[in-house]
């Protein structure tokens, strides 16, 4: 019996320490681990669009992340910064429908992780001619201590060109044969220079390419659009030069040879001509030799032409003086 | 000597020297002669040997017209027999046709094309810049532009090509103009040689096999298909033509999608040795007490930076200022170990900078700097803190970009107590 207690006691003890262990056990809470997991990244796209007024716009936050991502969206004025190429914030702008239609419950949300979020969007324009982006910011940021947040920007160029802009954006095609004698060309080699100059304040995409022809007939084409991938800033230019050599006979040469460039600006065409008149300087020489034998031919001529008439007058005298003489012989 | 002499030799000296100068332009001849007459020039019977023998004329013969024959046309082949079948030039292969493609050698996304750049010529290379067009253009591919490489299919190196791509989102055909962008019309002009479209050809007297002759052109080895829109899938096809009436049918269809243009980032929060640490917001440095030494947090803000945008991007930085809500420590770009102003300071510090390719990294000297306590000031104005470009052989698209930005403050004993709260903001802008 003694025993029986003395067991009942143990298992009682036993059993209230592990009751006070289940019930006081403390929680710990997962804490913000740093963990040595492989990086993720949140991903949005277009960084850049060039739009006009009323394009749409697909914004896409991808989340490639092991987290949610919460966002809200907004927009910013943006300057060019001629210096760096690149562009640099000005101002915040909380209100997006200044600038871009969005549905109201696409301007706050949540990306899932391994998930991405599509957003519609038009652009409605640029009263300030500034640029402006769509910005993506982070929400759950908060300044405990340094707080660190993240916004990506979706910057829009408004490719808009007034009729004030068009007229100083230049392209200046010049044709400059090799020889050149009183605004006749005389070879068969042309060196072609374009020069584009942006004088608005915006940014121009140009691409182009110059056609050389003699009438209907394509003689040679130099594309321009590959080395005019980067967008033309304010105030810059950019040249091109190029060689053309006309190796057809110098019959085909003779003539007119035009020189068209064309190029697009921003979405909007151009053309512009350049026409050289062409005297071969073979046909010089032709006409020249021709000439030349047409006068020597001319001087023989005239030279056997004065012989003769010497030789009459002479003629004409001996006659006179053998009249004469025999005038004299009869009256005597 | 009279007159009518003299004009037969003026005559015949200008016409000696008109003939002498003229070009002389033969026209094609008959092919009757005195001795013979070909009509109809066709052969028939069995024997298709042609024996002109003579020095003076060559033909075309035609082996017979045969009869439609249902066996010489399948759903992925036909054979042409007969005139003009035979002059014909070969039809051709699109060899690649690439956007987004890498270098995972037996991967789905393993380029096919074997361009060759100015720098990396090397045989056999299965690779474009080391990388496939994600070596171009960045993580994760091109969005405005793309390569196309044709297979000539035993085609003489003067054969021109026709490309067409189509727009899947408009169905619009497009062809590949002589500037490499596209169009929905086309002329002669547009018919271009390998060495034309592509900057490269290995065969043997295309004008572009070596760097070191004319026609090559390292641009187009790497992208040759210009004002592409992103998010689109584009396909393509080609067709032949070496002379009159030679033009061969497209060749089978190879498709590409355009990637979006595209900004990478994130941020992490971990002490030095964080390379590859991934944290969930919110992101909070803490930089425990500050005295009137230099204090530097801890951790580090570690940034994850990418972008595929092809002039690079702008990362950044601005403040709300660090204050207790009545007093603030300012920030200014100086030595804090020296503090010039004797008010204390707070700013942010490069700590290091990589990328896995493309680019690199530029790190703005207001905060790489040397001393160890230097810090660049932070304010409400942006600041550019890292960036890529395109000056001198740098690229803008990066891949694998990462860094890592120290917190520093300092007091003074005059500094108010309190506790001192920022939000510092990073935006990442691309480059136009």
């Amino acid at each position: 019996m003694k025993l029986l207690v003395h067991n009942l006691k143990i298992l009682i003890i036993l059993f209230c320490i592990l009751l006070a262990s289940f019930l006081f056990m403390q929680r710990v809470n997962a804490q913000q681990v740093n963990g040595s997991s492989e990086g993720g990244v949140i991903k949005v796209s277009p960084a850049i669009s060039y739009l006009k007024t009323g394009d749409p716009i697909k914004l896409i936050i991808e989340n490639d992340t092991e987290f949610p991502f919460s966002y809200s969206l907004s927009a910013s004025t943006f300057d060019l910064n001629l210096e760096e190429r690149s562009v640099k914030r000005l101002e915040n702008i909380d209100d997006v429908s200044l600038f871009f239609t969005i549905k109201e419950e696409d301007l706050f949300g949540q990306v899932e992780p391994n998930n991405k979020k599509i957003i519609e969007a038009t652009y409605i324009g640029s009263e300030s001619n500034t640029l402006v982006g769509i910005i993506v910011s982070q929400t759950s940021a908060t300044a405990i201590n340094v707080g660190v947040s993240t916004e990506f920007a979706s910057l829009v160029i408004d490719q808009t060109l007034s009729i004030e802009d068009k007229g100083l954006i230049s392209d200046n095609l010049d044709v400059k044969p090799s020889n050149n004698v009183l605004g006749f060309n005389l070879s068969n080699k042309y060196k072609i220079q374009s020069d584009f100059s942006n004088d608005t304040n915006k940014l121009l995409k140009i691409s182009g390419e110059i056609t050389v022809k003699d009438g209907k007939k394509y003689l040679a084409n130099y594309a321009m659009s590959q080395y005019l991938l980067d967008p033309l800033f304010p105030g810059d230019q950019k040249e091109f030069q190029y060689t053309f050599i006309d190796n057809r006979s110098f019959w085909d040469r003779f003539g007119e040879t035009e020189f068209i460039q064309t190029y697009v600006v921003n979405g909007e065409s151009y053309i512009s001509s350049y026409s050289v008149f062409t005297v071969p300087a073979e046909l010089i020489w032709l006409g020249g030799g021709l000439f030349v034998v047409l006068v020597v031919s001319l001087i023989i001529r005239s030279r056997r032409n004065v012989n003769r008439y010497e030789s009459r007058i002479k003629q004409l005298e001996e006659e006179v003086a053998q009249s004469e003489e025999d005038s004299t012989n009869k009256i005597n | 000597m009279n007159k009518i002499q003299k004009i037969k030799i003026s005559v015949i000296i200008l016409v000696g020297l008109l003939i002498i100068i003229s070009p002389t332009k033969v026209f094609a001849q008959s092919l009757n002669s005195s001795n013979y007459t070909l009509q109809s020039p066709n052969l028939t019977g069995s024997s298709g040997i042609v024996d002109s023998g003579s020095t003076n004329y060559s033909t075309v013969f035609v082996a017979g017209d045969p009869t439609a024959d249902s066996r010489l046309e399948s759903t992925s082949y036909s054979t042409g027999v007969g005139f003009p079948n035979g002059i014909y030039a070969n039809v051709p292969l699109v060899k690649c046709f690439e956007t987004n493609t890498d270098d995972s050698v037996g991967g789905a996304t393993d380029t096919s094309c074997e361009a060759y750049s100015l720098t990396s010529a090397v045989g056999g290379a299965d690779t474009i810049a080391g990388d496939g067009m994600q070596g171009i253009c960045g993580t994760p591919g091109c969005y405005d532009r793309a390569k196309i490489e044709i297979d000539a299919q035993n085609n003489p190196i003067d054969t021109l090509y026709l490309v067409s791509i189509t727009d899947g989102d408009t169905a619009t055909e497009y062809f590949l103009q002589s500037d490499n962008t596209l169009s929905t019309g086309y002329d002669i002009n547009d018919y271009q040689t390998i060495c034309q479209i592509e900057g490269y050809d290995p065969r043997t007297g295309s004008g572009c096999e070596t760097s070191s002759d004319p026609d090559w052109d390292d641009v187009l080895q790497q992208y040759n298909v210009l004002n592409l829109h992103a998010g689109v899938t584009y396909t393509v096809k080609v067709k032949a033509l070496n002379g009159d009436y030679t033009e061969s049918s497209y060749s089978p269809t190879v498709s590409a999608t355009t990637e979006y243009a595209a900004l990478v980032f994130d941020i992490d929060i971990d002490d030095s040795g964080g390379t590859a640490t991934e944290t969930d917001a919110p992101y909070n440095i803490l930089l425990g007490d500050i005295t009137d030494t230099t204090v530097t947090a801890t951790d580090r803000i570690w940034l994850d930076m990418g972008t595929n945008v092809f002039n690079g991007f702008t990362l950044e930085v601005e403040n709300t200022d660090l204050t207790n809500g009545t007093d603030t420590i300012p920030s200014t770009t100086e030595d804090l170990s020296v503090d010039l102003g004797a008010d204390g300071g707070y700013g942010l510090k490069i700590d290091t900078y990589t990328e896995d390719g493309l680019g690199p990294i530029i790190a703005a000297s207001l905060y790489d700097t040397v001393g160890a306590n230097e810090v660049g000031a932070l304010s409400s104005a942006p600041a550019t803190i890292f960036s890529t470009n395109t000056t001198g052989s740098n690229q803008g698209p990066i891949s694998g970009g990462r860094a890592s930005v120290m917190v520093k403050a300092k007091a003074v004993t005059s500094t108010p107590p309190g506790a001192y709260t920022d939000l510092i903001t990073f935006l990442m802008t691309g480059n136009p």
